[in-house]
């Protein structure tokens, strides 16, 4: 076969692809009727999640999900469905999960996912309502010697692919006029054994994740330290579509609900209590006095089922990342505003 | 949504890249860093190419030595290697390349050497504006221990060792087998014409037999070549950024997914279409000189049975020394094998129970078993998924076994009965039954079907896409596309491009059909290489034999079925076999684009905290079910080869 045969035959599958790629865009999707809507014929909400991380969303060994952003696909179904069980999890790569959204695949985001302006604003895509205030630090071994990350200079930095993480490990070196060498693995057991083993100085990523890691994967957890500096904020938030407003609302107040009952004290354990109560916010957000779940297109009850399903914020922090849980974390930045948190719901009303 | 826009391109990327030829800094555009990655793929190519075309020629020649422990070692390693995902093993060599001495006590044995788990660092030659002769001059620039790392010098780092060397003990695996059968289906007529002519070997084996098999080698030797480029994607995962982790890094940084990932596509399709244009020419070149007339009989007939006997064994006294140290060296691997898995470990008990315990820890399959097995499917839908399994494995093995006096009609009727089962039992066609979509399918019920299915599809639609390719007109044309198309780009980007543009072309079949997109994609994927490896088959027969056919008053539909598709089905079985069991390996890259395959489930196990410290336990039983999975599939395709060669 000749190479002009070949670059023939190369032509023609180009071919293919570019009209493949014409009809596409001709094509735009149409999105028929409303996401309630849709949720409600399909009987099933469908959350797209991440394959695998420990306390916001991972199969346990049962095959069950759990996680912080699974427990918020579960109240999202909750509100809508009255049953936190009708959940379909779609587990999405970090390159996959904004075309998931977008192409309607999926009918919420809760993947771990951080705002950026450039997110929100050019993929139209919103961040309802911030979850889980994070952010990312350093990890170093003890006996590296350093206290402060601007030691760092010359160091070898372990990080994983696809988040922001790369982004902010360049920005923060450069404003300090540091150099340093990064080891990018996308998987996470590997850049750990990376990092444990020596090939790193420093392990990059967000606080929460460092601080999991340390209490699993370190034969003995007091020969690491987190150091004090932050890397950015990383507020991870549930995204939804730019175009039904009606289910941004949905979203961003299936959130405040949460952090509401915890402000008002009301936990999945005692809400049943509440719907005697006499505190008239109390009975708008259980909708015991109606007006609110009309406004929203929902069923008066639709916070009473989310906080009888999943608790309030602090039962759902307590359940998957709390002191108890393997990756014991404080509250930090995610306690109630009252409580030095940033934490707060505007009024039910 | 908005239609591509590729502006992003010359924005400042913001991100860095690790290693690169190019001088490449957060300040610089998107697209030069990509410029630098696909460098970095180019590196990689060039050395895992050059590493695996050597070794598979001697590991194939080795193949071919006739001392029967040494083969069946050879054969033994050989099918280990190729019957598991080749991620997994670029995880071991890459674990085992972290277990060098970390930077402190770095080995230097000599200034300017450097080894460590960093890498091994050597001294850099730069042309640099110096005080040489006039003003340029060579310098060396050694590498030196700076704040926390090494500064100056050439560093090879274990992710680029750990990539080319894997892939290229991989890929020679696969090139060993090529150039065995290559040389087996030499005609003996030209050989012992050398012979006889006072040639001595090794001028027969240049002279006549290295053409030779290069003529029946060169396809499926592109088609390695073309694998080896398409395997170099998995670079990411053990940390070394080639040309698809930069542009995930950038999809990532700008949302563009479907820009990005075009991108990799029209870049894949560039690399392989120069690989097989390279390939086709020396193909041409090859086979400029025409068909061998004449004779059937192959170098294959010379190599016989190899009995495993004691005269065999320790017939030689250079024989007997050489397989007396093989069996020390067996004995000793497995002594450190068997204590790792067996007297050491720990079998039960929650993740604590294995702290500190320096030997397997199987407590975590255990623990974990119904998401290895199942997935995500609801516990009470886990019985249905177990009989389809069943089902699928019964399909496999009624197919599969050796049960010569099974007759076609036989397996045909078994066949239709056990796929009416199956679909019955997944659509739950019972009272109160549940049916269970492919959306909730989960661990060995996706792998299973997914592997069985694509095998099935692919066989008819490989010979109809390789008999559309020798025809003429916009069959042609259109067979081309689909066997080019699929052959030259990275599973993966096929997968996430049409999990990309799929939605968009039919918006509202999303989400549950993202299973049979991937079946489709798996389908064609492995009918482009059969039909390459069919077409590879059809050229290594002698075309007089056709002709001598025709000739005796044959037609040609009875010419094609009782002269030349049993010859070329015998030649075509071994590397026939080579992409069975890489379709089914193949299965485990689904998980890109988010369906719950095995491997999936195996690495939601280790994102659990407390088990994350047993991944060579978790792997090792995938390994294993991978092996189990594709060793009777090779056993199936000697026997087929045999079977036809004994005929």
């Amino acid at each position: 076969m000749s190479v002009r045969s070949v670059l023939a035959r190369w032509r023609q599958s180009l071919f293919v692809l570019s009209a493949l790629g014409l009809s596409a865009l001709a094509a735009a999707p149409a999105q028929a009727g409303t996401t309630v809507d849709t949720i409600r014929k399909r009987g099933q909400l469908v959350c797209g999640v991440s394959q695998g991380s420990a306390g916001l969303s991972l199969a346990d060994g049962q095959g069950r999900w759990s996680g912080l952003d699974v427990d918020f696909c579960r109240a999202l179904a909750a509100a809508v469905l009255g049953n936190a069980d009708k959940v379909r999890y779609v587990p999405l790569s970090s390159q996959q999960r904004f075309p998931a959204l977008q192409s309607g695949e999926i009918d919420v985001l809760n993947r771990n996912t951080t705002v950026t302006s450039g997110r929100d604003a050019g993929l139209g895509v919103t961040a309802a309502a911030i979850v889980f205030y994070d952010g990312q630090g350093f990890m170093v071994p003890k006996k590296l010697g350093v206290s402060s990350a601007r030691q760092l200079d010359g160091a070898q930095v372990c990080v994983q692919p696809g988040t922001n993480n790369e982004q902010n490990l360049v920005d923060w070196f450069s404003t300090h006029k540091l150099k340093y060498r990064s080891v990018v693995i996308e998987n996470l057991v590997e850049l750990e054994k990376a990092f444990y083993s020596g090939r790193c100085d420093v392990y990059l990523s967000d606080a929460s994740t460092l601080a999991a890691s340390r209490s699993a994967r370190a034969g003995n957890p007091d020969d690491y330290v987190i150091l004090p500096e932050r890397v950015n904020k990383s507020p991870l938030a549930p995204w939804v579509r730019d175009s039904d407003t009606n289910w941004i609302d949905i979203v961003r107040w299936t959130v405040h609900a949460v952090v509401a009952a915890e402000e008002l004290g009301i936990s999945s354990a005692n809400v049943d209590s509440f719907l005697t109560s006499k505190d008239p916010q109390v009975r708008r957000l259980l909708g015991v006095d109606p007006g609110i779940g009309k406004s929203f297109q929902l069923d008066e009850r639709w916070a009473y089922n989310v906080v009888k399903a999943v608790g309030n914020y602090g039962e759902i922090w307590d359940r998957n990342v709390g002191p108890k849980t393997p990756l014991k974390l404080e509250r930090g930045l995610n306690a109630l505003w009252n409580k030095g948190g940033l934490l707060y719901a505007p009024p039910f009303q | 949504m908005s239609g591509p826009d590729f502006g992003f391109l010359d924005q400042r990327a913001g991100f860095q890249i690790a290693e690169s030829w190019l001088a490449a800094s957060a300040d610089d555009s998107f697209a030069w860093l990509i410029a630098a990655g696909l460098l970095n793929t180019l590196t990689v190519l060039l050395l895992a190419g050059t590493g695996a075309t050597l070794g598979g020629t001697v590991l194939g020649l080795a193949r071919l030595w006739r001392q029967p422990l040494v083969r069946r070692l050879l054969d033994g390693l050989v099918e280990l290697l190729r019957n598991t995902p080749v991620l997994l093993q670029l995880f071991l060599w890459y674990s085992l390349l972290l277990k060098l001495p970390p930077l402190r006590e770095a080995w230097h044995p000599l200034p300017g050497l450097w080894l460590s788990n960093r890498g091994l660092a050597v001294p850099a030659l730069h042309l640099a504006n110096g005080n040489g002769w006039n003003g340029w001059g060579l310098v060396l620039e050694w590498p030196q221990l700076q704040g926390l790392g090494l500064s100056g010098g050439w560093l090879l780092s274990p992710e680029l060792a750990a990539l080319v060397w894997g892939l290229a003990v991989f890929h020679a695996t696969y090139l060993s087998d090529i150039v065995r059968s290559a040389v087996l289906s030499v005609p003996l007529g030209p050989v012992q014409a050398a012979r006889a002519l006072g040639m001595r070997p090794a001028t027969v084996a240049r002279c006549v037999v290295l053409p030779l098999a290069l003529r029946s080698a060169w396809p499926p030797y592109a088609n390695q070549c073309l694998a080896l480029l398409k395997n170099s994607t998995l670079a990411l995962a053990i940390g070394y950024q080639d040309l698809m982790a930069i542009l995930n890094t950038t999809i990532t940084q700008t949302g563009r997914a479907l820009e990005g990932m075009s991108l990799a596509a029209v870049f894949y399709l560039g690399l392989s279409g120069l690989l097989a244009a390279t390939v086709a020419w020396h193909n041409q070149r090859a086979n400029r000189h025409g068909w061998l007339a004449g004779s059937m009989a192959r170098l294959s007939q010379l190599d016989g049975p190899l009995p495993l006997n004691a005269r065999a064994l320790w017939g030689r006294p250079a024989q007997a020394v050489l397989n007396a140290l093989l069996l020390l060296g067996l004995g000793w691997a497995l002594g450190l094998g068997l204590r790792w898995a067996l007297w050491g470990a720990v079998w039960t008990g929650p993740a604590s129970a294995c702290e500190g315990v320096d030997a397997a820890c199987w407590a975590v399959l255990g623990a974990n078993h119904p998401l290895l097995l199942w997935g995500t499917v609801p516990a009470p839908q886990r019985l249905q998924a177990a009989l389809a399994c069943a089902g699928l494995l019964g399909l496999a093995a009624l197919w599969g076994l050796p049960r010569p006096h099974l007759g076609w009609r036989v397996r045909a009727c078994g066949s239709a009965t056990l796929a009416a089962g199956i679909t019955v039992v997944l659509c739950g066609f019972w009272p109160d039954g549940q049916p269970l979509p492919t959306a909730d399918w989960g661990g060995l019920l996706v792998t299973l079907f997914l592997a069985e299915a694509a095998l099935l599809l692919a066989l008819p639609l490989a010979g109809l896409l390789a008999w559309a390719r020798r025809g003429g007109g916009p069959a042609r044309g259109l067979a081309l596309a689909l066997i080019e198309g699929p052959r030259a780009m990275p599973l993966v980007v096929q997968l996430l491009l049409v999990s990309f543009w799929g939605p968009l072309l039919w918006p509202e079949a999303s989400g549950s059909n993202k299973f049979w997109w991937a079946l489709a994609v798996l389908v064609l994927h492995t009918a482009a290489q059969l039909a390459e490896v069919l077409r590879g088959a059809l050229q290594a027969l002698p075309a007089s034999q056709w002709q001598t056919a025709l000739a005796l008053g044959l037609r040609p539909r009875q010419a094609f079925a009782s002269i030349v598709w049993p010859q070329a089905r015998r030649l075509a079985a071994p590397a026939a076999l080579g992409v069975f069991v890489g379709a089914v390996k193949d299965t485990s890259l689904v998980m890109v684009i988010g369906l719950f395959d095995v491997l999936h489930a195996a690495k939601a196990v280790l994102a659990d905290t407390g088990w994350r410290a047993h991944d060579l336990e978790v792997y090792g039983a995938v390994a294993v079910f991978y092996l189990l999975l594709c060793c009777p599939l090779s056993a199936l395709a000697r026997r087929l080869a045999r079977d036809v060669g004994v005929r």
